[in-house]
């Protein structure tokens, strides 16, 4: 089982401290999740938690659940995957109509890219949260993991 | 109306509706899956 130790620049910039990101992919570029392994910073370590891990279709799009903010009002967002993708954060007052939250993201191959900067906060104006990941790297099925912090 | 019960779409594939609360996914020329139809379909193509 091939496994890659990826650079992750975005996160690390900021940061007293490294982070080391070990993906490992089968032989067909699709995620092996038993050999994942992902430690963040500490600073980051105690909220980060994964948030989504899949294969996405060339071409498809996955809709996250919405995430009910009630008690929250931080965010963070931090995604990788083997191909390109674009990540878009919406935002809804009722759960039922949503609204892009800034531009969207283009996240690079081989890469975990936190949204938005590492040392920077998505601060909530509503309560619901959700996020658009699109696959249009033009080129194959790509794996993709997520992680969200969040606070007050 | 309850938060956690305002439907998102119907599944393309088994017809379920798929909950604001629930992932779903787009795959072009078939339409918004459930979690369990795209991951079924994911297998049968992977």
């Amino acid at each position: 089982m091939p496994i890659e130790i990826l650079p992750v620049p975005s996160l690390i910039e900021g940061q007293s401290q490294g982070v080391v990101v070990v993906i490992g992919a089968n032989a067909a570029g699709l995620m092996d999740t038993s050999s994942f392994i992902n430690v963040f910073p500490s600073s980051l370590a105690a909220t980060y938690a994964q948030d989504t891990s899949a294969n996405l279709a060339n071409g498809g799009t996955y809709l996250r659940a919405s995430l009910d903010c009630y008690y929250y009002n931080k965010i963070r967002l931090a995604v990788g995957a083997s191909h390109e993708l674009v990540v878009q954060p919406q935002l809804s007052y009722d759960n039922s109509n949503w609204y892009n939250w800034g531009t969207a993201t283009t996240c690079p191959a081989g890469y975990i890219t936190s949204i938005p900067g590492p040392t920077q906060t998505l601060l909530l104006p509503t309560r619901y949260f959700r996020y658009l990941i699109t696959n249009n790297s033009g080129t194959a099925t790509t794996w993709i993991r997520s992680f969200i912090a969040y606070s007050l | 109306m309850d938060d956690y019960v305002v439907v998102k779409a119907i599944c393309a594939v088994c017809g379920r509706e798929i909950l604001m609360t629930e992932d779903s996914w787009i795959i072009p020329e078939t339409g918004e899956l459930c979690e369990v139809c795209y991951k079924e379909l994911m297998e049968e193509e992977g």
